[in-house]
């Protein structure tokens, strides 16, 4: 009796922000060429919140029966028997589970780059020019992975039983041969980045 | 000349509709422009979208331009000042597509960009008196105050603030429940006026247990395994030569611990195995004239792996295992100059350890019911706090007892001998270490009779060791740099059981009867550990379990006189004259050949046998050829068929209570019904968790 068994799941959450991701928040903007004594202003303020909440949670549940076994073998009573030999009993299990759990977010570093350029340019003088950037990025990330996995093999393996007697001529009485084997194995990884 | 034109045409024809017939039919009817290029075969029309496609991209033949069918962000990379992204490209010489990296100085249009160079903020050619002011705290947009008159007040003014709140929490469990039994007949000869002998067979229970938990695994390929199971005494060398196994190019892994902040995972594996093995009783008695009782050997064997919290990155690899039922006279050798690197080693009783923080934490090989826990608690700098916590921990029951064999009340009879009875644990525990290697292996060496040998370079005494080849380098796991408040709580718990019995053989009230004899009872585990570790090997891995269930003359590694001849060096070891008679004595190699399976593109590796010349001085067979690439069974073995799925979990526990209360109306011996009842409490006694629902 063999069986095999082998599962296998992957689990990939991928975050992407439409426009571009985080980096790259619009707005360029632009004054030049004003007069004397000119009050150029340029605000720009953005705020970005993301929130990024992951939840994975996984069964894996694997199980195993097996019972094998051979008749019992009898040479009884005969004047002229012959021999006894009961059959070999083998139970073989393999079971494999392979689980990967991935959670992508995307990088907070690096934030600004550039898209967003502000300038002022060529103004008169006298002039009091200011560009204020005010940018709040807040980001929140809640990976909550729980995996479970739980493997049960159980197996017998019984060869029968042999039995020569009460002959006047009687041959060997032989059991066979019991093996019972198991393999299992299981990986989990869970990445989050 | 003019069958030659004529030729030329059908040539020129042929070819046409060769390449015609290529085409897709809608595709050649409506003359839609295909791609070109060296994957240009790859790609197929698909009516639907109106694009060519295979795995990788879709061509317009519109627009004539490729799409990546996977995702493609552009991710800023500081040190380059480019945009980095994953892609696909042909090769030529494998006729296939492999993964590669872009590097662009602007991500296209409509890309998904993450990350950026650092905002640039100037004033520049300012008039005479004016104040300037760049004030950037935080990240900010690109800012440029130019060219303005003098007096002026220039200020800048770039305020960022990002907050990033990253909660990461992992829980993770795997528990393994093996329950087997494997108990072989009873075998009597009674009452006859003659007959033959009462044999019983052998019984052999094993266990084969690999977890890999939350650990990062870069095996090129399939994994070969393989188990070689070699009956009777053997006499030479044996060779392991895994040259075959191709090299890739592996990169460090990346720190395991990194990219966290507020990091908590909480991983544990249980193992929890209990394996009996027991041959049956074999009684002659009350016969005029008979044979002998013999009672076949009982093996109960478990093989554990266990990787948590590492990373392994390899070529190929292999997992085996070479079972020898008798004696070895003889080394198992691998090729000159392969593993010349003692990585770790079990002995002296006491594992060194290496943890994060540098201290060395140990584990003492204390035996049957041992309770081993390794701590390491590191923090790398007053921001940062990563607490590690492993615990390891290794219950092992082992029990081997051979039956009593009885003459009595004959008139004329044999001898009495009974079987002998060993039990034997490898534990190999690595933790904390960071290794770089060519190549490496980890060997365990269980022998249950007497060993006179050695492991190469390992302690005197070593019976599992971690073997490395090339240029070798390992240290302690560095600490995590980027990881704030992390937690790690790493368990392992090994509880194994292992009983072997062999039956009780009974010559008794015979007038004239042979011997009783008993087979041996072994009990043996192999262990290995492997937590918070992380091991990079540019050229193989192997892992090879060596069972020896009688007596092991000989070393691992080492060509000593064992086997017929010393003088191996490193290939096929011939002797003319040697200690033993003159026999010619070779190294049976065992390597490993490429496969491509139909199924895939991956190549595997099958191990098999190569010459062999291994001198066989017992009863059975050592003369297998091929290793297969999963479990073999011993020659003796029947065929195994296989069976159908269970429909459910009710279903196949009713069955294993029907058949084995069928199988319990005939029982007649009584240790037989001890092996029987104990499988059914174990099915009592365990509980099988409901599938969870989230």
């Amino acid at each position: 009796m063999t069986r095999l068994l082998r599962k296998a799941a992957t689990v990939a959450t991928a975050l992407s922000i439409a426009g571009g991701g985080i980096a790259g928040i619009a707005g360029a903007s632009s004054i030049s060429n004003t007069g004397f004594n000119s009050d150029n202003t340029v605000n720009q303020n953005t705020k970005v919140r993301q929130h990024v909440d992951n939840d994975n949670h996984v069964g894996v549940h694997n199980f195993n029966g097996q019972l094998t076994a051979t008749g019992d073998a009898k040479t009884t009573k005969n004047t002229t028997g012959g021999d006894a030999t009961s059959g070999n009993a083998s139970a073989t299990n393999s079971t494999t589970t392979t689980l990967a759990i991935t959670n992508t977010a995307p990088s907070v570093s690096g934030l600004g780059g550039g898209t967003g350029d502000n300038s002022i340019d060529t103004t008169g003088a006298q002039s009091t020019n200011t560009i204020n950037n005010n940018t709040s990025v807040h980001m929140s990330v809640d990976n909550d992975n729980s995996v479970w996995v739980s493997n049960t093999s159980l197996q017998g393996s019984f060869s029968g039983d042999a039995t020569v007697s009460q002959n006047t001529t009687g041959g060997s009485a032989t059991s066979g041969d019991a093996s019972a084997t198991n393999s299992t194995t299981t990986s989990i990884t869970i990445t989050n980045q | 000349m003019t069958g030659f034109l004529n030729l030329r045409r059908i040539t020129a024809i042929s070819l046409i509709l060769l390449l015609l017939a290529s085409l897709p039919l809608s595709a050649w009817a409506a003359g839609i422009t295909q791609p070109t290029g060296v994957a240009a075969g790859t790609f197929t029309y698909n009516d639907q979208t109106g694009l060519w496609e295979n795995d990788y991209f879709t061509w317009s033949p519109d627009t004539y331009i490729y799409t990546p069918k996977f995702d493609q962000p552009y991710t800023y990379n500081d040190a380059t000042g480019l945009y980095d992204a994953p892609n696909w490209v042909y090769n030529t010489a494998d006729a296939k597509y492999e993964p590669a990296t872009i590097s662009v100085a602007q991500p296209p249009a409509g890309a998904v960009v993450i990350g950026g160079p650092p905002a640039v903020s100037t004033i520049s050619d300012t008039g005479a008196g004016s104040t300037n002011t760049i004030d950037n705290d935080g990240a900010g947009d690109t800012s440029t105050i130019d060219n303005t008159g003098d007096g002026s007040t220039n200020t800048v003014d770039n305020n960022g603030n990002n907050t990033t709140d990253l909660n990461s929490t992992n829980g993770l469990s795997v528990n393994n429940q093996i329950g087997s039994s494997a108990v072989s007949g009873a075998a009597a000869v009674t009452q006859n006026t003659s007959a033959g002998s009462a044999t019983t067979g052998s019984a052999q229970a094993t266990a084969n247990v690999v977890n890999l938990l939350q650990s990062q695994t870069s095996l090129q390929g399939d994994v070969a395994t393989f188990t070689y199971d070699i009956y009777g005494n053997v006499q030479g060398d044996l060779m392991i030569d895994p040259a075959q196994l191709s090299n890739v190019n592996t990169t460090v892994p990346n720190d395991p611990n990194s990219l966290t902040i507020n990091s908590s995972t909480d991983a544990s594996i249980n193992n929890n195995v209990d394996l009996t093995a027991a041959s049956g009783d074999a009684t002659v008695s009350e016969n005029t004239q008979a044979g002998s009782a013999t009672t076949g050997t009982a093996n109960a064997v478990a093989q554990i792996v266990n990787v948590i919290n590492s990373i392994i990155s390899s070529g190929q690899s292999f997992v085996g295992t070479i079972n020898i039922y008798g004696n070895f006279d003889g080394d198992i050798l691998l090729p000159q100059d392969t593993l010349n690197n003692i990585l770790a080693a079990n002995f002296p009783t006491v594992n060194a350890t290496l943890n994060p923080d540098g201290s060395i934490s140990t584990i003492a090989n204390t035996g049957q019911g041992s309770d081993n826990t390794v701590n390491n608690t590191s923090g790398s700098n007053t921001d940062i706090n990563n607490t590690n916590n492993t615990s390891i921990n290794n219950n092992v029951d082992l029990t081997a007892a051979s039956g009593s064999a009885t003459v009595s009340e004959n008139t004329e009879a044999g001898s009495a001998t009974t079987g002998s009875a060993g039990t034997n644990l490898v534990l190999l525990n690595l933790t904390g270490q960071q290794i770089i290697c060519g190549d490496a292996l980890l060997v365990f060496v269980n022998v249950l009779g007497n060993w006179v040998g050695m492991i190469v370079n390992a302690p005197s005494g070593s019976t599992a060791a971690a073997l490395g080849g090339g240029n070798c380098s390992a240290s302690s796991m560095p600490a995590a740099d980027t990881n704030v408040n992390s937690t790690t709580n790493s368990t392992i718990d090994n509880n194994l059981k292992l009983n072997a019995q062999s039956g009780d053989a009974t010559v008794t009230r015979n007038t004239k009867a042979g011997d009783a004899t008993t087979g041996g009872a072994t009990a043996s585990a192999n262990i290995a550990n492997i937590a918070n570790s992380s091991l990079s090997f540019s050229s193989w891995f192997g892992i090879l379990f060596i069972n020896v269930f009688g007596s092991w003359h000989g070393s691992f590694g080492v060509n000593t006189a064992a086997g017929g001849s010393n003088n191996n060096n490193g290939g096929t070891n011939n002797t003319s004259d040697g200690p033993h008679g003159g026999q010619v004595v070779q190294a049976q190699v065992f390597h490993f050949i490429p496969e491509t399976t139909s199924s895939s593109d991956n190549q595997t590796f099958t191990p098999v046998e190569g010459s062999a010349s291994i001198q066989n001085t017992g009863s059975g067979s050592n003369n297998g050829t091929v290793l297969a690439a999963a479990n073999t069974q011993s020659p003796s073995s029947p065929s195994l068929q296989p069976t159908s799925k269970s429909s459910g979990l009710f279903w196949t526990a009713g069955s294993l209570f029907a058949l084995a209360g069928v199988l319990s109306a005939e029982e007649a011996v009584a240790r037989r019904k001890e092996a029987r009842a104990k499988f059914r409490s174990y099915l009592d006694a365990i509980t099988v968790q409901p599938f969870k629902r989230y």
